[in-house]
């Protein structure tokens, strides 16, 4: 937003504008889709970075300190310190010490991880220059893990989930349902009752169903591509049906009977040409669906159907937060749901936002 | 009996198109309704034939069928042949089809803007009918070179423009650049001036002309214009309600046209230079599909009408060569 492009002279007056470039300058406009944009940008850059800047790793374990509350921040000499804490009695309750504050150092030695899942690394963002003294940002768990590095190494799970479900669900969508429309007829009739009964069974026993079809305890990297399949599974159809109606309008379109004219197979005109006039629906489509998966992971590890510990995600953390006894206690356990509340409004900024900018008209 | 045209013309042998007794059916709530009726011509190598007549006469229909564009349903062939190269184009495989399309038949429509995909620049779409039918000389260079060929200036600027950067004129060249680029043996041209305004047609009729003898391909022009018959058209076939009711060569037509129908149209054509008349309109319009009048189909609205026209079907007949006419009055 803030890189403004100087009218070079050699600029032409009347430089191709592609519908891409008119979409991008409508986006531009709208504040709250933009701050959602960046807000995203962040939270995926900081997933892929989740080993550096957290600073420890998802299942580090410290039993002495179960419950810890988060670190309090301060300055010493104008240089940013934690303050260190005091345990008491049993259960544990835990109190500022007296006495000198750690540093926080920048770029420090610590746990080894793979960086981006194949540099191996042991350099941290942060963290306290005395070892011994922990540095829990949003507090830790029932078993000391440190709640901030889980939610970095939880969004790994929890933001891509979003991804890689749109886009299975939209290209099965896409496809499928361009199919029905362009071709019509029995296939369309077949495929459409199809989406009709995916549709009506309620998707929470839909969800259980479908996963009591696999095995009650696998590998986490099985169970991730069983969870995205599942939630794929039940929502193509609702895109299928869209987009098939799409192309039923679509096809009439006498570019199309331009490109049959032309001798393109089916396939090419369903490819070539009608999808990619249903791509500004499918773009907002995409965007305000995100959040149905990652809500849907939630859900499903909420319900132990999903991420298994040691694993984390935000669903399976905030699953710890179930006790309301705890929650009392230990509100930073409610940290996951903080986090989940800004991913899926930044993404609802931006879909509303680019639903608007798709639409011509309404500017 | 399919007309054949006058057996002087020195046309190269065989007829590229046969359409033989082409009968089609839109099906609608269970109805068959007859859009095309029995109808008979054939094209030459090089030759140009004109569909004439006022909206809703079948000749769209007749030319889409050609290549076996009529989306079916709703159609249904019911009976007659189409032929090109000799080949029957309802025994074709897909695969045959999209040769045929694009490869030896090119079409060119109506509206340009729509023609166009609005999404992809220009000369990626004609790029596209090159690598469908041409692969070996898909470049930008050939795209180029045909839009030279198309007269469009500062071809090289115009490549990456998006249809909706051009005039209604400049797209209908694109569309004609789009549909040459395969090196068609026959061009369809489906009023392909009717939505552009008066100087660009004339602009894009020259062009077709000037294309024709460039490349020496066949036109299969349809329009409802008589103004651009004798400019472009060897041969005239003139239809209404889904027959063809005269067929002769053009000059011969322009200059002695024998059925009412074909007269009250040129009738109804504004003469430039001549003196001001009132222009005498048909009354009436075309019958709807399957509420085609009993007898001869044009009798309701012929000036000369009889009454026997309204009992039997007259037959399309011979009564000159190569002057074919569906009526039996047509000395009076």
């Amino acid at each position: 937003m803030t890189e403004t492009q100087p009218n070079t002279p050699e600029r032409q007056p009347s430089a191709p504008r592609g519908p891409w470039r008119l979409f991008w300058e409508r986006l531009r406009r709208k504040k709250l889709a933009m701050a959602g944009a960046w807000i995203l940008l962040a939270l995926y850059s900081v997933s892929l970075l989740a080993g550096f800047v957290a600073p420890y790793k998802y299942d580090r374990i410290d039993k002495e300190r179960s419950f810890h509350p988060p670190t309090r921040l301060t300055l010493q000499g104008g240089l940013p310190a934690v303050y260190r804490y005091e345990k008491f009695g049993e259960p544990a309750s835990y109190a500022i010490a007296e006495g000198p504050k750690v540093r926080l150092r920048f770029w420090v030695q610590g746990e080894s991880y793979t960086l981006l899942g194949f540099l191996p690394c042991s350099t941290h963002l942060f963290g306290a220059s005395d070892s011994q003294t922990p540095l829990f940002l949003l507090g830790a768990d029932q078993f000391g893990r440190d709640i901030f590095s889980r939610l970095l190494y939880g969004s790994q799970i929890s933001l891509s989930i979003g991804l890689i479900g749109i886009t299975l669900s939209l290209s099965l969508g896409m496809l499928i349902g361009g199919f029905a429309g362009y071709v019509g007829g029995s296939s369309d009739f077949v495929l459409m009752r199809l989406c009709e009964l995916i549709m009506s069974i309620p998707g929470l026993y839909l969800i259980m169903a479908l996963r009591s079809v696999f095995p009650a305890s696998i590998s986490s990297t099985t169970m991730y591509l069983v969870i995205v399949a599942i939630l794929s599974f039940i929502r193509w159809a609702s895109s299928a049906r869209v987009i098939r109606g799409m192309t039923l309008s679509l096809r009439e379109r006498q570019f199309v009977l331009a490109a049959r004219a032309l001798g393109q197979s089916r396939l090419q005109i369903v490819l070539k040409h009608i999808l990619p006039s249903t791509f500004s629906y499918v773009i907002v489509a995409a965007t305000l669906s995100v959040p149905y998966y990652i809500l849907g992971e939630v859900v499903m590890s909420y319900l132990n159907v999903g991420i298994q510990e040691p694993e984390a995600s935000w669903g399976l953390m905030l699953n710890a937060a179930q006790n309301h006894q705890y929650v009392q206690d230990y509100p930073w356990l409610l940290a996951p749901g903080g986090a989940i509340f800004l991913t899926v409004l930044a993404f609802n900024f931006l879909g509303d936002g680019l639903r608007d900018a798709a639409d011509a008209k309404s500017s | 009996m399919s007309p054949t045209p006058d057996s002087n013309t020195n046309f190269s042998s065989a007829p590229l198109l046969e359409v033989c007794g082409l009968q089609l059916d839109f099906l609608k709530d269970g109805q068959a309704l007859r859009a095309v009726d029995d109808v008979s011509f054939e094209l030459k190598a090089g030759e140009s034939i004109c569909l004439v007549g006022e909206s809703g006469c079948g000749k769209s229909v007749t030319a889409l069928s050609v290549a076996r564009l009529v989306p079916s349903p709703p159609a249904r062939y019911v009976g007659g042949q189409i032929r090109v190269n000799g080949k029957n184009v309802f025994e074709m495989s897909p695969k045959e089809l999209q040769q045929i399309r694009g490869g030896v038949v090119s079409y060119i429509f109506q509206e340009p803007g729509a023609s166009l995909n609005p999404v992809f620049r220009v000369g990626d779409q004609i790029l596209e009918s090159l690598k469908l039918h041409r692969p070996a000389s898909a470049t930008r260079e050939e795209v180029v070179q045909l839009l030279k060929l198309v007269g469009i200036p500062a071809p090289e600027a115009r490549i990456h423009d998006y249809p909706h950067q051009l005039s209604g004129g400049m797209q209908q060249r694109i569309m004609i650049a789009m549909a040459l680029a395969s090196h068609p043996r026959l061009l369809i041209a489906d009023e392909p001036t009717t939505a552009l305004d008066v100087t660009i047609q004339a602009q894009i009729i020259e062009l077709l002309k000037d294309l024709r003898q460039r490349i020496g391909m066949s036109l299969l022009l349809i329009t409802h214009n008589f103004g651009i018959v004798g400019d472009l058209a060897d041969r005239v076939v003139v239809m209404y309600a889904g027959q063809i009711v005269e067929l002769a060569a053009s000059a011969t037509l322009l200059a002695r046209p024998l059925h009412p129908y074909t007269r009250a149209l040129m009738n109804s054509v504004p003469k430039l230079g001549g003196e001001s008349d009132r222009l005498t309109a048909i009354p009436g319009n075309v019958p709807n599909l399957g509420s085609f009048p009993k007898g001869c189909r044009f009798h309701p609205r012929c000036p000369k009408a009889r009454a026997e026209c309204s009992e039997s079907v007259p037959e399309l007949r011979e009564v000159e060569p190569g002057h074919w006419v569906r009526c039996p009055f047509w000395m009076s």
